[in-house]
């Protein structure tokens, strides 16, 4: 079992009785999973996904991580998992603009470190060939397409050999085109056994998963509970 | 996360910035350029005392009327000026002694010769004048025991070296002009050759028996003088007051040839003249003592400039302070990007210090350059070699310059790590 959330909570300090965003959310998510999570804007996936990436932390509930209890976790601990364990992908793509497609992707290993920038460089124009960019390596962004830009993000997520990607609404700001191709890359990730949970509106997205959670006001209303 | 990806990162956000980081540094550039400018002048300044101190010997005491004249009224009604037998009085006691070389001097004449009628100034020394700290080279001859024991009436004039023409030291055009000083008696010396000729100095005739050449004000080691009076023109001690009026010597000068004894001689003098004059109304003082008082001079100047080193670096780390601090909110999303994908709060901390200190050693290495200029444009005399500019000033003001970059990104850098990574994610 990767991931088991067990009656998650998270409850934002607004107004006099705060926001509750999660209302009791659990699940679990097995190695090598596609998990799909749907719902309206404001239903807490967001929020669910935060806190599945580590960024955040909830309010009450316990959710296990490849065994271990993450509200035990400190924050350099927290950021340790993340780094390993964890790749990121975003709906608007959050590169570094000044960075080029490779200094990008070779971020997450230089922040791991005890590797020479060398094979780091290597390992990033290998990650990025992979995802059909191996001739745009010393592109910044802002001379990438946004389905081009994505790829660099999903390169990047792979660069520490994670066993999780959490995608939020990934091809959320991308055409029919470039749309299919990131999710033919994801697939084609998931088939090699990595496991995803995928934050998205997009049904061609959702008709791949093996699992699909449907979700409003910050409860589970369709799918595994 | 290695330091050349926080330089590299460091790099590319204060080149993005140009302006902004200019600003900053150059603050730190002018209190660097302040700091170098003071070391290197502390050090000049003991160098050319060492100088000074060998070309005059380390057994010079010079004494003269006191300042301090009316302490009681028996020193008052004792009071008698120094007087030349004060002088023999000390070398008849003393023959050991190297030098006793007592010393008339007025600035208030005027040296008439063809049409030059010019305010001068003028001394009246004996032989012994010439074993002090003599930087001359003599046309003709110095005054002699001859001309003291006559009263006769020559003279020997100074005439300092010009600059070759383009080459007036920097610093002199900076503050005097391009013209230099305006030295009319000189220039006239320079012009004309006055050896034999007959020179009037107020009303009375002098024949010009020696020219002494004296080295440009570059070049003169003398910095710290034993007496403040640089003459224009030399006459027999014993001639002088016959045609001016004195209220007694200036000072006597006196050389004991060697360091060890110059304590117990300068008591010694001192209990002889206290004696003579029936109360101490003179000083003694050494050459260590003047070279102090010179030296706490400097010091009171170069702490100004150090003060104002120290105002401009500390506004030049206000300056990294606030620049760091929109560095941050304009680089919000960046930092949650960084922390998302494994930056630790140290990886971020790490970051924003590295680039502040990138910002003083740029502000560090300007201000050298800056200080370089400052001291070669605008530094006294004799320095230009620099000999005394050592390695370690330079690198020790770089280091205060990237130590400011340190101190004062530490609150912003704090703040930047502290950020919510989920907050920073979502900030447009």
């Amino acid at each position: 079992m990767l991931i088991s959330l067990k009656d998650i909570t998270k409850v934002y300090p607004d107004g006099a009785h705060g926001y509750q965003a999660l209302k009791g959310v659990s699940f679990n998510v097995e190695e090598g999973d596609f998990l799909s999570i749907m719902g309206p804007s404001g239903c807490g996936k967001s929020t669910l996904l935060s806190i599945l990436g580590l960024l955040d932390q909830a309010t009450s509930g316990s959710y296990s991580l490849d065994g271990r209890e993450v509200a035990r976790l400190d924050d350099s601990e927290r950021t340790h998992a993340r780094l390993h364990k964890i790749g990121f992908v975003f709906q608007s793509f959050n590169l570094l603009p000044r960075f080029t497609s490779e200094e990008n992707v070779a971020l997450p290993m230089r922040y791991k470190g005890g590797q020479p920038y060398k094979e780091i460089k290597a390992r990033a124009k290998e990650l990025l060939t992979s995802v059909g960019l191996g001739h745009k390596v010393h592109r910044t962004p802002l001379q990438l397409s946004g389905g081009e830009r994505q790829r660099v993000a999903i390169a990047r997520a792979l660069a520490n050999t994670p066993r999780l990607i959490l995608a939020d609404e990934p091809t959320g700001n991308l055409d029919t085109k470039s749309s299919a191709e990131i999710v033919a890359l994801l697939k084609e990730l998931n088939d090699k056994g990595l496991a995803l949970i995928v934050v998205t509106h997009d049904p061609n997205v959702a008709a791949m998963a093996k699992h699909v959670i449907r979700m409003r006001d910050g409860l589970i209303v369709e799918g595994a509970a | 996360m290695n330091i050349s990806e926080s330089l590299r990162t460091g790099f590319l956000e204060l080149w993005s910035h140009k302006t902004r980081s200019f600003l900053s540094f150059f603050a730190i550039a002018i209190g660097v350029a302040a700091f170098l400018y003071t070391f290197a002048t502390i050090a000049g300044m003991q160098m050319r005392m060492r100088k000074a101190m060998e070309l005059a010997g380390h057994g010079r005491i010079n004494i003269s009327v006191g300042r301090m004249r009316a302490t009681s009224k028996d020193a008052a009604r004792s009071y008698r000026e120094l007087s030349v037998e004060d002088a023999y009085a000390i070398r008849r006691e003393f023959p050991g002694l190297r030098m006793v070389s007592p010393r008339f001097f007025t600035w208030n004449t005027t040296l008439f010769h063809g049409p030059l009628a010019e305010g001068a100034s003028l001394a009246g020394v004996d032989a012994d004048y010439a074993k002090s700290d003599w930087v001359y080279k003599l046309r003709g001859r110095f005054i002699t025991d001859a001309d003291v024991a006559n009263a006769s009436a020559v003279a020997v004039v100074v005439e300092e070296a010009d600059f070759p023409p383009g080459k007036k030291p920097a610093w002199m055009k900076f503050w005097y002009g391009a013209a230099g000083r305006k030295d009319p008696v000189q220039d006239y010396i320079r012009r004309t050759n006055l050896l034999g000729e007959k020179i009037r100095v107020n009303d009375a005739i002098f024949t010009v028996v020696g020219i002494l050449e004296k080295p440009t004000w570059n070049d003169d080691p003398r910095w710290f003088r034993m007496s403040y009076y640089d003459p224009d023109i030399y006459i027999p001690l014993t001639t002088f007051p016959r045609h001016f009026k004195t209220s007694g010597l200036t000072e006597i000068s006196i050389d004991t040839g060697r360091e060890s004894n110059i304590v117990d001689m300068q008591r010694q003098i001192e209990n002889l003249l206290t004696a003579r004059h029936g109360g101490q109304n003179f000083e003694a003082r050494t050459l260590m003592d003047i070279a102090k008082e010179q030296m706490a001079n400097q010091k009171k100047w170069a702490y100004t400039f150090l003060t104002i080193g120290i105002v401009a670096i500390l506004a030049g780390g206000i300056g990294i302070m606030n620049v760091t601090l929109a560095t941050i909110f304009s680089r919000i999303k960046e930092i949650g990007i960084r922390r998302a994908i494994g930056a630790t709060r140290s990886d971020i901390l790490l970051q924003f210090i590295i680039e502040a200190m990138m910002l003083g050693l740029v502000g560090g290495i300007l201000g050298i350059g800056l200080g370089i200029g400052m001291i070669h444009y605008l530094s006294d005399p004799a320095d230009k070699n620099m000999r005394f500019f050592t390695w370690w000033i330079p690198a020790v003001s770089v280091l205060i310059a990237i130590f400011t970059g340190f101190l004062f990104s530490l609150y912003p850098a704090y703040k930047a790590s502290k950020l919510d990574p989920v907050e920073a994610l979502r900030y447009e």
